[in-house]
């Protein structure tokens, strides 16, 4: 037989309902010829009992679900949000990598003026036109991390690109487009704001093209928009630069690397 | 006391239809989704108003807690309940919400406190002596900390285990157990020291059940 105290202990592993049935039957028992544990059992009994069946609190008012609903359909982000995302999780690894050729090809024309000698342009942008390998790898592997199973389940019933040639597919265009400035010439900041965002614009135009191209049925254009103003006359004393080059992929990347878009 | 739940819409949904529901409203259905609010709202509404004892704070943090759920529904794990995830959401929403209040006024509702807003069938139903000592055992659940408060509402109204109540309040089960065992323990307490004899916490719980 167990004694009040150790029926006592035993009281919230009860109520928990986690008592194995050996236990069970000994708290019982003791309850049964012990007045007081009865009665400390009862007053806890009774307070899950309020609170389990007793509802006083106020009450919602009945428009409550209407409201829910317009509000919900006034920003369906559910369904218009997952491409979205995709495009966020995919391209904010490119955006910063896309950054680093901007700033490298920005900058280093401007290093290369004075006498000291420093790294030269050219060598420069060709090496960052495709990111180091073990950067790229490592941010994809970031992007992917951050995908729910779902989206990552959706990557991988969509049509596969290799990682390598979607950041190509996405640095290309910005590469081409600011690559006048590695001949040594030096830009105004201004013209290079300008040159930033038609490669921009050519960025997004191409995201679209290939969408549309992939999904015609679809009927719909995902844009980055456009934030450029045309900038044919900044382009016209240079020479026409040539296509870059896609670099070589590194054959590790396409393995644990989701195929976006 | 049951039949009043199912007629107030407080009938919880069995797994497999709440399941069903979660993957068309996924699917873009939108009667599923209108279905989900209205399953939930209620017991979602009271337990944020228990914990926040403010009705147009608590109406806010359910609104909110059901546009986020339905905006992430495509990441949900169809292996939990959609219920356990809303009332995460919510206790989330609602501590949000207290530590907000820390820095402006703000005010209870003292109102719609239970012993100033009766049911009329309560009022018919029980006793003056048990309405007093379920008033006594509210206000020793607004006396809580708002983790004991939140494990206990959850332990008793929605029927969730230990381990449940650990992932929804997002504490270790051993922390979430001794959450409602303290908040037992205080309950017990307040009640004992109003109880002179067990015939009225007999009382009691007959006009509880």
């Amino acid at each position: 037989m167990i004694t009040c105290l150790h029926a006592r202990q035993l009281f919230d592993r009860h109520l928990d309902d986690e008592l194995p049935p050996s236990l069970r039957a000994e708290l019982h028992a003791h309850l049964l010829q012990c007045s007081e544990c009865q009665a400390e059992m009862a007053i806890l009994e009774a307070c899950g009992d309020v609170i389990r069946l007793d509802r006083r609190e106020p009450k919602l008012a009945a428009s409550f679900t209407d409201r829910v609903m317009a509000t919900r359909r006034a920003a369906p982000v559910a369904s218009g949000r997952r491409w979205h995302r995709l495009v966020y999780y995919v391209a904010s690894p490119m955006a910063a990598a896309a950054s680093i050729v901007l700033a490298f090809l920005m900058f280093s024309p401007m290093l290369g003026t004075d006498d000291t000698p420093s790294v030269k342009p050219t060598a420069i942008a060709s090496e960052m036109i495709a990111p180091p390998a073990p950067f790229r790898q490592a941010a994809m592997q970031r992007a992917h991390r951050s995908l729910t199973p779902l989206e990552k389940a959706e990557l991988e019933r969509t049509p596969t690109m290799s990682a390598t040639s979607f950041l190509d597919y996405l640095l290309a265009p910005v590469v081409e487009g600011t690559k006048n400035t590695v001949d040594g010439t030096r830009r105004s900041a201004k013209d290079m704001e300008a040159l930033i965002m038609f490669a921009f614009d050519s960025m997004s135009d191409q995201l679209a093209a290939e969408f549309r191209e992939r999904y015609p049925e679809d009927g719909f254009t995902p844009s980055l928009g456009k934030v450029g103003s045309d900038v044919s006359p900044l382009m016209a004393p240079f020479p026409a630069a040539a296509p870059a080059q896609p670099s070589p992929p590194a054959p590790q990347a396409e393995d644990d690397t989701p195929g976006p878009i | 006391m049951f039949a009043r739940q199912a007629e107030s819409g407080e009938a919880k949904l069995t797994r497999r239809a709440e399941k069903k529901l979660v993957s068309q409203a996924r699917e873009g259905c939108e009667e599923s989704a209108r279905l989900l609010v209205e399953a939930h709202k209620d017991r979602l509404f009271a337990f944020s108003w228990r914990i926040l004892r403010n009705h147009h704070e608590a109406e806010e943090v359910c609104q909110d807690a059901f546009l986020r759920a339905f905006s992430s529904l495509d990441s949900f794990s169809s292996e939990y309940r959609f219920s356990t995830w809303l009332f995460t959401i919510a206790y989330r929403l609602c501590l949000n919400q207290i530590r907000r209040r820390k820095s402006k006024t703000y005010e209870l509702d003292y109102a719609a406190m239970p012993s100033s807003e009766p049911d009329v069938s309560d009022q018919v139903a029980e006793s003056e002596e048990a309405r007093r000592l379920k008033d006594q055992i509210w206000a020793a659940v607004d006396e809580l900390s708002v983790q004991q408060r939140a494990a206990v509402l959850l332990f008793y109204r929605e029927d969730m285990s230990c381990e449940a109540i650990a992932g929804a309040l997002g504490i270790p089960v051993a922390t979430a157990k001794s959450h409602l065992h303290r908040a037992r323990g205080r309950l017990r307490e307040s009640l004992a020291a109003m109880v002179k004899d067990p015939s009225q916490i007999q009382a009691l719980r007959e006009a509880a059940s």
